[in-house]
């Protein structure tokens, strides 16, 4: 038995043996760091999580794709080591702990940065699954044949590599401190091959139990409750963190702040792809990354739902974005540049997707709302990292510190992005609402029915009548609507008024018409036709009682003019025509007493609108 | 419409021009009405009027006829 090989170029060489081929070790003997990976970040997510502080790891010395190899309860000790003393420090574990070897090269054979090194990325630029003859049997539950299988496998495909299994194996000697441990069947492995390097990463980090090598301590860590905090289905998939998400990592030098920013995830961010993005919101096909973990959340399922809000809960609190921040984002990110300034490049946008992001002095806020992380992508624990990361080891920047940091509730009710001048302005001041927890959080509403409300209003103005006066004067003719105190408090208190005279009125008010009512020849219908005022049923009081309140106007006179159809049949003629002609015989009259002669001659001929004939001439 | 005046009883001569006489059915007054040589309309004919917009007094809508009392023979 050998242990697996995979494709590992690392310049880095010690306890290593040359030859394709790895040294014989007992059944057990070895456990690969892959597993581990697994187990430790979910135990790395908790336990920080519980701490809520941040932890500097720094950057493996090792090269990315070694397969590591380390001893069990060593290197459980030495990583639980570690981890105390950065949370103790709070400040970036040095990066001098590698060990070296006998020819001084270093190694990592039990350092737990290793571990660490294993979160590391490419998840889903070359996916092999356990039946890959390439990948690693994702579980001793699979038995030895597999484990075997993967390591012939790998000697065959690094056989003209001999710096493969440079890094990966311990002495034969020590095989009896190694312990082979358990794999959780969930865990599945990712190789990329770009070139000359290789990589076996695990896709999923479902992993719930973490168990010592040793076998003498044990701790179970609880799966992730980030599904039932978010409302989210954790039936769902997780889904392999794209290649595009890499700027959730960048590289961090060891004391300095330079940020070096992969331009794959810049160009991604505000390249060309992004004038794609509003269709890509309205039509829910995610393109990047998060893209897809925004498609993801459930308020952004469907185009009604854009209307609405970005709900986001993290179990203690809940958030809303408003919809102007995307939109305000989608108009940003189609203004920038292909290249955006590194200062403005929101990592985190990038990096969306995990508890576990690297963001080594990132901004805290990023510009764009959209570097929100999706709650559906939070139970991921493993973050690709940045292309610069890598190149960073390429180029042998070996200790530059890897900060991962975990965000906590607290933080993420802190994360809100400050909302833009222009969201401000489109959207009400945040106020305070309760979720379904019954915690209180912060929400911005977005007063998106504001144009609405205006078209209405827009409409009621020009609907309503320019020749009602603001305090009409209503005569009521058989009515006993005039008696109900309630129905005409709203009249009374939009101003209107209520006289007995038809002279002095500007509406008379008939009953509603219906079968039993009909239209009556009253002296007061009569007057008022003559003197072209409006006449209009009960109905318009009861509507200025509805909604007058709310429009503060009456409603227009026009519309309730009472229709007769069958007394118009009889009597010949058409009420609303004849209050039309009446009115524009009075405009003639009026203008008559203003020159003080008639425009019209003695004898003229009026033609009736009502029945269309021809008209009779008056002598 | 151009009326001036409205008259409760009948003009006492027939020097009045223009005057539209409105009376109804079975109206006593209908006989003198025909005496003086004027037509006698319907009351709807104002209202009509109103309405329509027009005042018809050609129409015979609004027209009642007359009667006309027969005198009995004298005996001689």
């Amino acid at each position: 038995m050998r242990p697996p090989q995979l494709h590992s170029t690392s310049p880095v060489k010690g306890n290593s043996h040359s030859g394709n081929s790895y040294p014989e070790r007992a059944d057990h003997a070895v456990h690969p760091v892959e597993r581990s990976c697994d187990d430790d970040s979910g135990f790395f997510d908790d336990y920080v999580q519980q701490q809520g502080a941040t932890i500097d790891i720094p950057q493996p010395s090792v090269a990315r794709g070694s397969t590591i190899f380390g001893k069990g309860e060593d290197a459980s000790k030495d990583l639980r080591k570690k981890i105390d003393e950065a949370f103790e420090r709070h400040q970036p574990v040095p990066a001098d702990d590698h060990e070296k070897d006998a020819s001084g090269a270093e190694t990592s054979k039990t350092n737990p940065q290793n571990y660490a090194l294993q979160v590391s990325p490419l998840l889903g630029e070359h996916e092999q699954r356990p039946d890959d003859p390439d990948i690693l049997p994702p579980s001793s539950a699979h038995g030895k044949a597999g484990y075997e299988h993967a390591t012939r496998n790998d000697d065959t495909a690094a056989g003209d590599s001999t710096d493969s299994e440079a890094t990966s194996v311990e002495d034969a000697g020590t095989s009896s401190d190694y312990e082979e441990l358990s794999l959780p069947d969930s865990v599945t492995f990712l190789k990329r091959e770009s070139g000359e390097e290789s990589q076996v990463v695990p896709q999923k980090s479902t992993a719930s139990v973490f168990r010592r090598a040793s076998g003498q301590e044990s701790q179970e860590i609880p799966e992730y409750e980030v599904g039932e905090l978010d409302g989210c289905d954790m039936s769902e998939e997780l889904q392999p963190i794209g290649s595009n998400n890499a700027g959730s990592l960048y590289r961090r030098t060891a004391g300095q702040e330079s940020q070096e920013i992969p331009k794959e995830s810049v160009t991604e961010q505000y390249g060309k792809q992004l004038p794609q993005e509003p269709q890509d919101f309205l039509d829910s096909e995610p393109a990047t990354p998060a893209r897809q973990g925004l498609s993801q959340n459930h308020m952004l399922g469907s185009p009604t739902e854009l209307q609405g809000l970005l709900k986001r809960a993290t179990g203690e609190k809940s958030q809303v974005l408003p919809l102007q921040a995307l939109q305000h984002h989608i108009q940003f990110a189609s203004s920038a540049p292909e290249q955006a300034p590194v200062s403005r490049t929101p990592t985190r946008a990038q990096s969306s997707t995990t508890s576990v992001y690297a963001t080594p002095k990132a901004p805290r806020f990023s510009s764009s709302p959209l570097a929100r992380e999706p709650a559906t992508q939070r139970k991921r624990k493993f973050s690709e990292p940045a292309h610069s990361e890598l190149s960073a080891i390429e180029k042998g920047l070996s200790r530059a510190p890897l900060q991962i940091r975990l965000r906590n509730d607290d933080e993420t009710a802190n994360e809100v992005p400050p909302a833009t001048d222009r969201t401000r302005a489109s959207s009400t001041p945040a106020a305070t609402a309760t979720d379904d927890h019954g915690v209180e959080s912060d929400t911005i509403v977005v007063n998106m029915s504001q144009n609405t409300r205006s078209s209405k209003r827009r409409r009621v103005q020009d609907d309503a009548p320019s020749t009602l006066p603001l305090n009409p004067k209503v005569v009521f003719s058989l009515c006993s609507i005039h008696k109900k105190t309630n129905t005409m408090e709203s009249f009374y208190k939009l101003g209107g008024e209520v006289v007995d005279n038809v002279a002095e009125a500007d509406i008379l008010c008939v009953p509603n018409i219906s079968a039993k009512t009909e239209l009556k020849k009253t002296p007061k219908l009569l007057l008022a036709v003559i003197l072209g005022k409006a006449i209009v049923t009960e109905r318009w009081i009861v509507d200025c009682h509805r909604t007058g309140q709310q429009t503060r106007k009456f409603p227009d006179p026009a519309s309730y003019i009472p229709l007769d159809t069958e007394r118009e049949r009889s009597w010949k003629f058409n009420l609303k025509a004849a209050l039309k002609e009446a009115a524009a015989q009075l405009e003639h009259s009026g203008n008559c007493l203003r020159t003080g002669r008639c425009m019209l001659p003695l004898s003229y001929t009026r033609n009736s609108t009502a029945t269309g004939t021809a008209s009779k001439t008056l002598r | 419409m151009g009326a001036k005046n409205v008259y409760m009883r009948l003009p006492a001569n027939m020097g009045m021009n223009h005057a539209v006489v409105l009376g109804d059915e079975d109206d006593f007054d209908a006989v003198n009405v025909g005496k003086l040589g004027y037509p006698l309309y319907r009351k709807d004919l104002l209202t009509m009027a109103v309405l329509r917009g027009k005042l018809e007094l050609d129409s015979a809508e609004f027209e009642l006829e007359i009667p006309v009392k027969e005198e009995p023979a004298s005996p001689s």
